[in-house]
């Protein structure tokens, strides 16, 4: 089956947001509120971002959601399609998964090889 | 499609190499399932602990915030005052029906004559059996209570002789004293009145009366909880929705109606 542009774009935008998201939630805010001395004002800035844990969530979701979209066409096995979703919740993993979706997609799918990036 | 798919469908679906997946699913439900219960809870615990958090603001004298002709103030739910004045123990009664860890009791309340001159109703305490109450305290009262509202629904009381009402009423009390009483009561608590004078809450042999009018939480208190509780569970669907696609398309192959996207 073939795999729509959009949906590959979509995918790769998504990836981008969530793992930006994630590494700056989890590799800045969350040091800073948790490891930050009480009351300190590092403490509270990690406080106040601590909110983009909730935007992570549901970009997350919609990443997920595209990711499945893009595994029914592809029919990547379980494993693989598995990686790709559980990817969006450990920090920095996702980048490489992006890259490894991306190089096997334009591989077995030469007409999306032009897509930019 | 082999013949054999069409008959037993089920038999294929549930193979062993599939196990795994099928395991997979599972648990990830159940996972999401806890996680977002786990997070509903600690939405309620911040509720409730906003509700309750009025009464652990600093006691200010009972004047300040209800005069003895004043009517209830909206912001005084729960809110802790000190209460100075004379126990008034010839004017003890009993709160029927007061539920205390699951149990129906009674409250023991004795006013209090401040400067004023006017009675505010001090519930000392909870008790099983009435009959079997402490002495009502007398001579100086100083203590830290809990601003309650009066309850006046107009509950009917049996029998007006005895000392046991229905309900804590200020109407019903107005009946039983030739003193003024303030529009609201107090629930004592152990907590030392500030100043240095010596506390005297009369809650000796008695257990604690829990506050029951206490405001309610802001909308936004732990709504962020509340959110991730629903993100768990949208996650938990959805796995059953994607397991159940590759069951149909993947195992069994058949094709969802209309086809799935096409190539742009």
């Amino acid at each position: 089956m073939s795999v729509s542009k959009g949906l590959f774009v979509a995918y790769r935008v998504l990836a981008m947001v969530v793992g930006v998201l994630l590494a700056f939630c989890a590799l800045i805010v969350f040091p800073a509120r948790h490891f930050a001395t009480e009351g300190s004002a590092l403490q509270q800035w990690g406080e106040q971002w601590s909110i983009l844990w909730l935007a992570h969530g549901w970009i997350f979701i919609a990443y997920v959601v595209v990711s499945f979209l893009l595994w029914r066409q592809t029919r990547w096995s379980v494993p693989f399609a598995l990686l790709v979703m559980i990817a969006g919740l450990v920090p920095l993993v996702i980048f490489w998964v992006e890259h490894v979706v991306t190089r096997r997609i334009r591989e077995e799918h030469p007409e999306l090889a032009t897509t930019p990036g | 499609m082999p013949p054999d798919l069409a008959v037993r469908p089920a038999a294929r679906a549930l193979a062993p190499r599939y196990w795994g997946v099928h395991l997979l699913m599972v648990a990830a439900v159940v996972a999401t399932v806890l996680l977002g219960r786990w997070q509903y809870d600690v939405w309620r615990a911040h509720r409730a602990d906003n509700a309750a958090s009025v009464t652990r603001m600093s006691p200010v004298p009972l004047d300040s915030v209800l005069g003895p002709d004043a009517a209830y103030p909206g912001d005084g739910l729960g809110r802790p005052v000190t209460v100075e004045g004379t126990w008034d123990p010839a004017g003890t009664v009993f709160i029927s029906g007061r539920q205390r860890d699951g149990q129906t009791g009674y409250w023991a309340v004795t006013p209090v004559v401040t400067a004023s001159g006017s009675e505010i109703p001090v519930v000392r305490g909870w008790l099983t059996d009435p009959g079997k109450a402490p002495a009502a305290p007398h001579g100086a009262a100083a203590l830290v209570g809990l601003l309650q509202p009066p309850e006046d629904t107009g509950a009917p009381d049996d029998d007006p002789s005895d000392p046991v009402l229905p309900e804590l009423s200020i109407t019903d009390l107005l009946q039983r004293t030739h003193r003024d009483l303030y529009g609201g009561y107090v629930i004592a608590t152990d907590r030392a009145v500030p100043g240095g004078t010596a506390t005297a809450a009369g809650t000796a042999g008695l257990a604690p009366a829990e506050a029951e009018h206490l405001p309610g939480a802001d909308a936004s208190t732990g709504l962020r909880n509340l959110l991730y509780a629903f993100q768990w569970w949208v996650f938990g669907a959805f796995a059953i929705f994607m397991w159940w696609r590759w069951l149909m398309e993947d195992v069994l192959e058949r094709p969802r109606r209309g086809g799935a996207g096409t190539g742009g």
